[in-house]
């Protein structure tokens, strides 16, 4: 089996990527997966077919596909995908604002101003609109309809008929104007040009194309991001010497070095030197691994202060990064993008129009009136069934909304994301950097009989501030808090792995785990031992310190409950959904944290791939998911969640595959982004009425013939004027925090 | 449905309703000398000549 991706252009809808996968899967052994959001197709293929085939079959659908470029150098970075549609959008800008003002103003309606309208509305009606076209006759020959159907149809009728009215009827007469007046009366369309609709209609609806299309080109950024993560070269031995090599040409068995602040190139296992790993991007767990040789290490992790020699074992697609990048794109193509609303109205409402407007014709002529009169009305109908406001429904509001989103610290990706907060009925929350800090901190210090917990906490501090390990800086921030100025520390000493020792004031400290001591010929009080038991069930790090032979304390370190998250947890109950907490760690400390914020249902001992695989299984169960996380482990399921939303502090690639992105790290973001983006979605809903309604209002005064450009003009200006407002009154959403 | 039988359908339905609404119009349509919903005489209503 061959595999290929190919690029695949011309998709405005989920629907397309589902033709454009069946189209693909009907070839004989071929498996197909259609990306919306990547615009990419995966493509597993046997020796019967070939590339080309691939392409044709993609061509022969109405879309194009390019096949990928074999590329020996690093990809350049890609032009701005959104250009050509913004240098579209301001070219019918530039045209459209004329005709809009001559049509509207009549003060501006010069002798030859029909012409000139004409002159600068023909291009913007043909060449501006020529994508709506486009998807316009792809859905056609798939028997459908969709916006691009509706506006293809009314722009065309409407610069149909201004052509006629000024070469065949009487608007091309010098002089001809629009009297500024909304009176109902029956008109001669062959003295009436809609070149204003047509040209108002494009231009505001490629202005709502450009701004979701900005908002889509950031969806296939998490795949990119995430790649980013693993090194580029790496440091090989072989035959003796070291050499520098780009990662691609490392080959399994290959051992290389990796130096302190360097990314382990590929996953391995340690054959020299110790050191701690820092897997923090990978897990999202603050504390570095100690390894040591035999351990396994996992590529794009760090390296922390020792050097390393690493026997590769896994390398380019095989890797647990590769993997998870996988999983990560499996989850979006995976995923079932909404189809916009405006395209499921229209889908409905464009056979209506077309229907309406034959009765018309057929009412006319059945009455008796000529033909000429009776297509003028049936045209009117098209014209005026297209709303200009179809095009600012959704990205006004989305504008507002993402607008007052960003000043709240929420950042929305796009419109299909909206969608999704409606029906999301269960939030599942990652413990760690979400529900928690995900740092580590000095929670409880016990000291043994005889000994005073300050003293513990202020000679332990002391130690630990000459280290740099995450636990022993929670130590130190601990006692500098309490104290200010710790005592001065001799002859530290780091003990890799096991924990730290010093002199202060005289004594002989040791700090580490109990075993540390234990070795190290220390008394260990039986009080101790039971209190380090209960720490380390309880889900804290228990750090036993200890000077002239005998254990004095233990220091207990945990990743902390943010102080903003149960609150957190009840609005989101408020809002009637339910949370769940899922973690890697055991089920004891999953249940003591979610006890603490108010959570009921915890899922404990999760790998990354079971994390997609819960959210999954919720799926089936029929709950619409809402997954919050902060690591690359979540990323996958992020992505297949119905709505992602990542907190601000993660990772990047985390950040790339949600949907939405909070700021801060206030868990109480999360339910006023739920919030918002309901109250986003209900007025995109509402414009959509208003949009449709003015114009649908105007409907019956075209068919009866009674539709003059005033009324279409108004009808536009209208729907445009209380979609904007409708959109505006976004801005006074207040949040909970 | 496939797509040629769905515009198939669609043309078909047209149709149907072109013919229904020419004998709702011949039956309860205005008489055309009482109400014109568009004419081609030259100097129409609704565009004004300065």
């Amino acid at each position: 089996m061959n595999t290929i991706e190919l690029s695949i252009g011309g998709m405005t809808c989920a629907s397309c990527a589902a033709r454009v996968e069946k189209k693909l899967n009907k070839l004989d052994g071929v498996t197909a997966t259609v990306n919306f959001a990547t615009e990419k197709a995966r493509v597993a293929f046997g020796d019967e077919v070939s590339p080309e085939q691939l392409v044709s079959a993609v061509e022969s659908a109405g879309y194009q596909a390019e096949l990928p470029e074999r590329r020996d150098e690093p990809a350049e970075p890609t032009d701005d995908p959104t250009a050509a549609l913004k240098q579209r959008l301001l070219i019918c800008v530039a045209l459209s604002v004329p005709v809009i003002a001559m049509a509207m103003v009549p003060v501006l309606q010069f002798t030859y101003w029909q012409w000139l309208s004409l002159t600068l509305a023909a291009p913007v009606v043909v060449w501006g609109a020529w994508p709506f076209h486009q998807a316009a006759w792809t859905n056609l020959r798939h028997g459908t309809a969709t916006m691009d159907t509706l506006i293809s149809i009314g722009t065309l009728a409407a610069l149909g008929w201004s052509i006629y009215a000024l070469f065949w009827g009487t608007a091309g007469i010098p002089g001809m104007t629009h009297p500024f007046e909304l009176t109902i009366a029956r008109t001669d369309g062959t003295s009436n040009i809609y070149l204003e609709a047509a040209a108002g209609v494009t231009t505001f609806i490629l202005a709502g194309r450009y701004f979701e299309a900005r908002a889509k080109r950031r969806a296939g950024a998490a795949l990119r991001a995430l790649l980013e993560l693993g090194a580029r070269e790496v440091t090989v031995r072989r035959g003796g010497a070291q050499q520098r090599i780009p990662i691609e040409q490392l080959v399994i068995g290959d051992e290389f070095v990796v130096r302190p602040g360097e990314k382990i190139a590929a996953d391995g296992t340690v054959v020299e030197g110790a050191s701690a790993v820092d897997a923090s991007m990978l897990t999202g767990e603050s504390v570095p691994e100690e390894v040591q040789p035999g351990d396994q290490v996992v590529g794009a992790t760090v390296n922390v202060d020792g050097r390393l020699v690493v026997r590769a074992d896994r390398v380019g697609s095989d890797t647990q990064l590769a993997q998870m990048a996988r999983l990560v794109e499996d989850a979006q193509n995976g995923k079932a993008q909404a189809q916009r609303l405006a395209d499921r109205i229209s889908g409905v409402f464009v056979p209506i129009v077309i229907a309406l407007s034959v009765a018309t014709l057929g009412f006319w002529i059945g009455s008796g009136f000529p033909v000429a009169a009776a297509f003028t009305a049936a045209v009117a109908v098209l014209i005026i069934a297209c709303p200009c406001a179809l095009g600012l429904a959704t990205p006004t509001a989305l504008m507002v909304g993402t607008g007052r989103g960003a000043q709240l610290g929420i950042l929305i990706k796009g419109p299909e994301v909206l969608e999704d907060t409606r029906r999301v009925d269960t939030v599942i929350l990652d413990k760690t950097g979400t529900v928690t800090t995900g740092s580590m901190t000095l929670v409880d210090v016990f000291a043994a009989e005889g000994e005073q917990p300050d003293e513990v906490l202020r000679v332990a501090g002391a130690v630990e501030s000459s280290s740099e390990h995450p636990i022993a800086r929670a130590i130190a921030a601990g006692a500098q808090e309490k104290f200010g100025e710790l005592p001065a520390v001799t002859a530290f000493t780091n003990l890799r792995g096991l924990g730290v020792s010093g002199q202060v004031d005289g004594r002989a400290v040791l700090l580490g785990r109990l075993r540390l001591l234990a070795d190290r010929s220390h008394e260990i009080p039986s009080e101790l031992e039971v209190a380090v038991a209960r720490a380390e069930s309880d889900g804290r790090t228990a750090v036993v310190v200890g000077w002239d032979g005998q254990a004095r304390g233990v220091l207990m370190v945990a990743d902390a409950v943010k102080p903003t998250s149960a609150e957190a947890i009840s609005l989101l109950k408020r809002l009637g959904l339910t949370p769940i907490m899922v973690t890697g760690d055991n089920e004891a400390v999953a249940r003591a944290v979610a006890a603490e914020v108010g959570i009921d249902e915890v899922i404990a001992g999760v790998l990354p791939q079971d994390k997609v695989d819960t959210v999954k299984r919720l799926q089936r169960d029929g709950k619409v998911v809402a997954m919050v996380g902060d690591g690359v482990n979540d990323a996958a399921a992020l992505a297949q969640a119905d709505l992602g939303l990542a907190m601000g502090s993660g990772t990047d690639v985390a950040i790339e595959a949600s949907d939405l992105t909070l700021v801060s790290n206030d868990l109480r973001a999360v339910p006023d982004a739920i919030r918002l983006s309901r109250k986003t979605l209900s007025t995109i809903k509402g414009n959509l009425f208003w949009a449709f309604a003015y114009n649908v209002a105007a409907l019956p005064l075209a068919a009866a013939g009674l539709l003059n450009p005033m009324i279409a003009g108004a009808a536009m200006a209208f729907s445009s004027v209380f979609v904007v407002s409708n959109s505006l009154r976004l801005r006074a959403f207040t949040p909970s925090r | 449905m496939a797509a040629p039988v769905k515009i198939a359908a669609f043309l078909a339905m047209l149709a149907v309703v072109f013919a229904a609404s020419l004998w709702v119009g011949h039956a309860l349509g205005p008489a055309p000398d009482a109400a014109v919903p568009a004419t081609s005489e030259p100097h129409p209503q609704g565009g004004e000549h300065q």
